[in-house]
């Protein structure tokens, strides 16, 4: 699925857009811990470094301060791999999430969220880990928004967000790695949300 | 109770690590050669990762750049953690590695690593070249891979990729001249294998996180 075709969707997902909807787009950075590690020799490991991050979502009133949110939200970096106190990176890896999140008041023009969805895997070039390509894990995160009014319609957002999910692709399922890594993210991003 | 279930099996997931398999015993890779009296010096090497991707040179019309490439796909995949990666050049005057196909010049001279492999329609070599205080492989490498019989042999497609992917199993650093003594594995010396196997692999994991004893150098 392409990242156009999960914005669509993520659009209709809070159809019918009124008033109240708003939508928001957040640009910053994402820093994870490792995808695989193992002992070879030493210790070995392969992480996303802090790729640069887009976030996308449409916010639709539920009720009582309570809002629905459809988010895409898109990292562009590469793969970095530690071997032993040597490093290198892998150019080329894009991540992109589909989430659904409930938010809702906390304090002061600062809201909390929380929800669900997929991460997806797309690796650049097949080798290593990602020789049969990227795996799609469910994901599970929460966040604060915090904003401010720019004008009438527009705000300024900034946001921090926590997720995990569990990682293993199927090269390394197909060399007998068992369980799931979990991998922990906190992105943080700032940006505008209009109110439509 | 039951509502603690649910927080205890994310907590779990939230924890969780993978676990590593269980890998077999590697072959010998050292090349073992004599240093003066009766003394032995052992010689390892392995790209650096500064070096990553190893840049390959292969001629465009010649027959050896599909089995190159499935080689280089072959080696990238058995190493999960980035320790080998090579890319296809255009120019063979900035390539790492020179392959062609051609027989392998004659009189190696004293400074080179001469591996050879065998397989029933073709040939193979790999010439590393070495500084005379064999501490440095001179770039770049030159694999030669060429026909032992007619070039119209119907097996000589499949032949030409066991041996690329041999030859790029010396060219990573599996340079002990003797070979697997395994005729499973594709780094046998007359090898048969059309893929990588376990110990192929285990091998490979070895070599990729040795402290060599061979830096390369000329990178152009």
């Amino acid at each position: 699925m392409q990242f156009p075709s999960l914005l669509v969707i993520g659009a209709l997902v809070v159809a019918p857009i009124g008033a109240q909807t708003t939508a928001r787009l957040t640009v910053g950075g994402t820093l994870g811990t490792a995808l695989a590690s193992d002992q070879l020799g030493g210790p070995v490991s392969l992480g996303t470094g802090v790729p640069v991050t887009a976030a996308l979502s449409v916010a639709h009133p539920i009720g009582a301060g309570y809002r629905a949110l459809a988010e895409v939200r898109g990292g562009r970096g590469a793969l970095r791999a530690d071997n032993n106190g040597e490093s290198s990176t892998i150019p080329g890896l894009t991540t992109v999430g589909l989430m659904l999140l409930v938010d809702g008041p906390l304090a002061h023009r600062v809201r909390w969220e929380l929800g669900a969805g997929f991460l997806s895997y797309r690796p650049a070039e097949l080798s290593g880990a990602f020789s049969k390509g990227g795996p799609t894990p469910w994901l599970l995160g929460a966040g604060l928004n915090w904003s401010r009014p720019l004008s009438e319609s527009f705000d300024l957002v900034a946001n921090g967000r926590y997720d995990f999910h569990q990682f293993r692709s199927r090269q390394l399922d197909s060399r007998g790695y068992t369980q799931y890594q979990s991998v922990h993210r906190i992105g943080l991003g700032v940006g505008i949300e209009r109110s439509f | 109770m039951r509502r603690l279930i649910p927080a205890v099996l994310l907590l779990g997931a939230a924890c969780s690590d993978l676990i590593s398999p269980t890998r077999v015993p590697p072959y010998e890779y050292r090349q073992f050669v004599a240093s003066g009296g009766s003394r032995i010096d052992t010689l390892t090497f392995r790209w650096p990762r500064s070096f990553l991707p190893v840049r390959i040179w292969v001629a465009d019309d010649e027959p050896l750049r599909q089995p190159i490439s499935t080689a280089i796909s072959r080696w990238q995949g058995a190493l999960l953690f980035g320790e080998f990666r090579a890319e296809m050049v255009t120019d063979s005057s900035r390539a790492d590695v020179i392959v062609r196909n051609v027989p392998s010049p004659g009189g190696i001279g004293l400074s080179r690593i001469r591996l050879d492999a065998l397989a029933p329609e073709c040939i193979g070599a790999t010439d590393i070249r070495t500084d005379a205080a064999l501490t440095q492989v001179i770039l770049p490498m030159r694999v030669y891979i060429w026909p032992r019989f007619s070039p119209q042999n119907p097996n000589l497609p499949a032949c030409y990729e066991i041996t690329a992917t041999h030859e790029l199993g010396h060219v990573l650093g599996i340079i002990n001249p003797n070979h697997s003594p395994d005729i499973g594995d594709v780094m046998f010396s007359n090898p048969v294998f059309n893929g990588l196997s376990d110990r192929d692999i285990s091998t490979a994991e070895v070599v990729s996180h040795i402290t060599p004893t061979l830096t390369p150098t000329g990178r152009r």
